[in-house]
């Protein structure tokens, strides 16, 4: 299409020697100037997918040491540390413990005084930072005072903030029976749900997140 | 000679070297930009552009080819950029008009009064037309080239070609 004679002139038209040095020099600089995450797109991958990893741990070992509003323990046995994320886990216990309590206005001092008694029972602890409603539909919650030293206020509907240590005061039975205690803790809800089998003589607690 | 530099042996991009490609590629992608943008130093900002690009993107290269391809598509497309925002900046004076009038200066380089005529008229093609004549009959790239550089099937690079020659000879016929 063009001639020959054309082409050569437009072809003569060369970029000054200038631009090949600002080009090799600023090139060469920003060449420098990549991000390693560019450069190495696998180790930025691993670099994120570590991090990510790190924070699942965290949150898991946060919720692990928080139990907020959940039950942390059932006489001794944990059910929630050895199962979470805290599902069904049926555990047997015994549930006839000595406990302290508080006998007001029944010595000759007329002082209230610390008597040890044999209960059937179920030992719980709580760390509820934003408070937690327990009820039982049988039996009792006593809320351990640690200024009295003693187990406090029987209830059948307690309202728990922080850390408290508390037992379910169970019924005497002598045939089978089923005892239930729910927890409720914002949106959470937990139902503790001990089964007495009186052929066994035992006592089994399963912990349910719902 | 091709020199492919493996990611151990260089921090820059994986592929060809960009002195290797700027001495090979250079000066047809400064003429490919100067004909679009009808200036120098705009030409030389947007080779620069270019090859910085190239430098700090993360692209795989099939061969000398492709890398050439892409060198092609990345210069047009920022000169098309370059000629948007001159579009919006430009502040032309009245007084002026008549000489932004005249599309090109070849002063600086060696040109007859007939070679500079006819660059000049294609100079004055649309960019749609003039970048495939150019790249075409002036820088002997192939059909598929074009047709990959500009993103474009080969068919309607030929028809480019055939409507930038037609408009070519209407605008040399009026000389």
């Amino acid at each position: 299409m063009f001639n020959k004679k054309t082409t050569e002139a437009y072809r003569n038209i060369k970029a000054p020697d200038t631009l090949r040095e600002k080009v090799l020099a600023v090139t060469a600089a920003r060449g420098k100037q990549i991000p390693a995450y560019k450069r190495y797109p696998a180790y930025a991958f691993a670099a994120s997918f570590a991090v990510l990893l790190l924070c699942v741990g965290v949150y898991l070992n946060l919720t692990f040491w928080t139990f907020e509003g959940e039950v942390r323990d059932v006489n001794g046995i944990a059910i929630s540390e050895s199962s979470h994320p805290l599902t069904i886990q049926t555990v047997e216990f015994q549930a006839e413990r000595q406990v302290r309590l508080i006998n007001e206005g029944d010595n000759t001092d007329n002082n209230d005084y610390i008597k040890l008694i044999s209960e059937r029972c179920v030992f719980l602890s709580v760390n509820a930072n934003k408070g937690v409603e327990i009820k039982v539909d049988m039996g009792s919650i006593l809320i351990f005072d640690s200024e009295k030293q003693s187990y406090v206020n029987a209830a059948q509907d307690v309202y728990i903030k922080g850390d408290a240590d508390f037992y379910w005061r169970l019924p005497d039975s002598l045939t089978d029976a089923a005892y239930s205690m729910t927890i409720i803790s914002g949106k959470n809800l937990s139902v503790l749900t001990v089964v007495y089998d009186s052929h066994a003589g035992t006592y089994t607690a399963s912990y349910i997140k719902k | 000679m091709v020199r492919f530099i493996r990611p151990n042996e260089s921090n820059q991009n994986v592929g060809f070297s960009c002195e290797y490609l700027y001495d090979k590629y250079g000066d047809m992608l400064f003429r490919l930009c100067l004909s679009i943008l009808l200036n120098q130093a705009d030409a030389e900002d947007a080779v620069q552009d270019v090859f910085v690009k190239y430098v700090t993107q993360k692209t795989e290269y099939r061969n000398e080819e492709h890398a050439k391809a892409w060198l092609i598509h990345v210069a047009r497309n920022r000169c098309r950029d370059m000629l948007r925002r001159r579009k919006i900046r430009t502040i032309v004076p009245l007084g002026d008009i008549a000489a932004s009038e005249e599309p090109f200066v070849f002063e600086n380089y060696e040109l007859d009064n007939e070679d500079e005529g006819v660059l000049r008229r294609l100079f004055e093609l649309s960019e749609k037309y003039k970048t495939v004549l150019v790249l075409h009959y002036l820088e002997n790239q192939s059909i598929k080239t074009i047709s990959e550089s500009l993103g474009l099937s080969e068919s309607a690079v030929k028809m480019r070609l055939s409507r930038g020659r037609e408009m070519l000879g209407e605008k040399m016929t009026g000389i």
